[in-house]
């Protein structure tokens, strides 16, 4: 079973990334020059202080040690404890995790929603103005950062029009009008943005469907452009947009990162920019692995899909 | 249309240059001082741009925050093309074990960018220019390693690579002497696709905090620190300078590449 094996391979390579990219975080929070303990407790501190503390955070062990621990307790679901609360990192993140999860699970597919009919407008006047100005509009929106999308998007439709809240979040427990508007401006910011991007594949993807024969046929036998388009382009096109969703994933987390500060909202994102300030760092390094580990599984796991659909990847491998 | 292309990109890149370059020798106030009787001046000929809520005056910022952004930009490329080209190249030209592993090392990259790595490098050592630079550039290394094995790869089946390698050529001659010179242009047009990306990024590392400190003027921190509820505006322009920058930029490389080659036009 070449599939079978091409998979195990596969499996193989994510869960050697996954281990070196711990190692790579770990070592960057925890190798490089700076003083956890002396910095959280002053300058002034005496030495006494400054070791006891390193003692009750483990920091007077080996790396190596430290590393074991840390790696053998995620995968047992304890993240550890953060330096400065004390209390559990798992704890402090799942409220948080599901504000993220919103935000993202509902600009993934929004984004592609908006792409696709700019990509197949761009694609079908290309060389007219409906296609100029799409072209041109996905460029800008590249150029503007989520954050500044956001910010003018609060200043239009909640300072001055006063349809959403500037900021804040509502738990989808308490009420969910409430928690649906104050997720509509952070939402349609990261869209904007991410549409802009896939915008440009999808119009490269259907100008490849029109030199295509399948699409000549569908022509020849009296089809409008539309429908040609729209019914055997679309399915063409999507494969290739899959592969692209999979790198922009990484992305739309640093997207998502930067809107929640815009919109305060009380996410992972604002969770890490807290840690850092108070250089909580196992909150970071807990924090950074788990955004890490979701990317790689990802494309870990469009990587299968598509072998699933395309069995050539198998015997070939596509990096 | 191209032409069009070039000359915006000009422009909007000239703009932040000299914006840099002026604000080194002249600035209409001194961008830091604090004028508590002036807080949120709006627009007028005694402050251009207005003043913000220190009542520090907006444009002298605006001009002074030009500066970090182009530094960090051409550090952060300069890094990962000192990294990434010779990678690319050795990859490229070569082993496939070497391939393989170095294909790896930028998945984890690629799963690794620049924000999550300046979070982690600030909060090992603190924030600064040098630690935002550093995770830009270390972030668009995959990119340069991808762009260089790829041309490489098109390069190593010309026949005066073949003529070089029988003629016995040593491997690294050929890379400095065939293969370097000939993905020049390219990396040229991928340098100023990477340096708006940059600028991107420094953007975004400022606002959050993670960049130069609270002092200096950064396009960024600007837009962060801004009131939308009692002046919009100190939101809207380091938002629009950071806008016409990384646009600048983006198109000047685009137009770069039509120019320099014509048959690169569908290379992405």
């Amino acid at each position: 079973m070449p599939l079978l094996r091409a998979a195990a391979r596969r499996l193989a390579i994510f869960i050697g990334t996954v281990v070196v990219a711990s190692i790579v975080i770990f070592l960057i929070v925890q190798a490089l020059p700076g003083d956890v303990a002396q910095t959280t407790l002053g300058m002034g501190a005496t030495a006494d202080a400054v070791a006891a503390l390193r003692e009750r955070w483990g920091l007077d062990q080996p790396l190596a040690v430290r590393y074991g621990q840390w790696l053998v307790g995620m995968l047992h679901g304890d993240f550890g404890s953060s330096y400065i609360t004390g209390a559990s990192v798992v704890s402090q993140m799942a409220p948080r995790l599901a504000v993220t999860g919103w935000l993202v699970g509902f600009s993934v597919p929004l984004s592609l929603l908006v792409a696709w009919p700019l990509g197949l407008v761009a694609a079908m006047f290309r060389r007219r103005w409906p296609g100029a100005v799409v072209n041109a509009l996905s460029h800008i929106g590249l150029a503007i950062p989520v954050f500044f999308v956001g910010t003018v998007a609060t200043i239009i439709f909640a300072v001055n029009l006063g349809w959403f809240p500037a900021n804040g979040y509502v738990t989808l427990g308490t009420s969910v009008s409430r928690w649906a508007s104050h997720l509509v401006l952070p939402v349609a910011s990261i869209v904007v943005v991410q549409a802009c991007f896939l915008a440009r594949y999808v119009r490269a993807g259907f100008i490849d469907v029109l030199t295509e024969d399948y699409y000549r046929t569908a022509r020849a036998v009296g089809w409008t452009r539309w429908r040609g388009l729209v019914r055997h382009g679309t399915r063409n096109m999507a494969t290739s947009l899959v592969t692209v969703v999979g790198v922009q994933i990484a992305s739309l987390l640093v997207g998502a990162i930067l809107v929640e500060q815009v919109f305060v909202l009380p996410g992972l994102g604002t969770m890490l920019i807290q840690a850092v300030q108070a250089r909580d760092l196992v909150v970071v390094q807990d924090v950074v692995m788990l955004l890490v580990f979701a990317v790689l599984l990802l494309n870990f796991v469009i990587d299968m899909v598509y072998m699933a659909i395309d069995p050539r990847l198998a015997r070939g491998g596509r990096g | 249309m191209k032409r069009l292309t070039v000359i915006v990109g000009l422009v909007c890149s000239g703009l932040v240059v000299l914006a840099a370059l002026v604000s080194l020798v002249w600035t209409p106030y001194n961008p830091r001082r604090v004028d508590p009787g002036h807080k949120y001046a709006p627009l007028s000929w005694t402050h251009l741009l207005g003043t913000d809520m220190q009542g520090m005056d907006t444009l002298s910022r605006l001009l002074v925050g030009a500066q970090t952004t182009l530094v960090v930009g051409v550090l952060a490329v300069a890094i990962a093309a000192i990294v990434g080209v010779p990678l690319g190249i050795f990859v490229g030209m070569g082993h496939r074990f070497v391939g393989e592993v170095v294909a790896r090392g930028m998945d984890i990259l690629f799963a690794l960018p620049a924000l999550l790595l300046a979070i982690l490098l600030a909060a090992a050592t603190g924030a600064s220019v040098g630690t935002a630079t550093i995770a830009i550039g270390v972030s668009t290394i995959p990119i340069f390693v991808r762009m260089t094995r790829a041309a490489t790869l098109t390069i190593m089946n010309q026949d005066y690579i073949l003529a070089a390698q029988v003629s016995g050529t040593p491997t690294p001659v050929i890379a400095v002497r065939h293969v370097l010179p000939n993905i020049a242009p390219l990396l040229g047009v991928q340098a100023a696709a990477s340096f708006s990306m940059a600028i991107l990024a420094e953007a975004g590392l400022s606002y959050l905090g993670l960049s130069a400190p609270p002092t200096t003027p950064t396009w960024g921190r600007m837009l962060k620190d801004a009131n939308i509820f009692i002046a919009p505006t100190q939101a809207v322009i380091p938002g629009i300078a950071i806008a016409v920058a990384v646009l600048g930029f983006n198109m000047l490389g685009d137009g770069l590449r039509d120019y320099l080659d014509p048959r690169l036009k569908e290379v992405r």
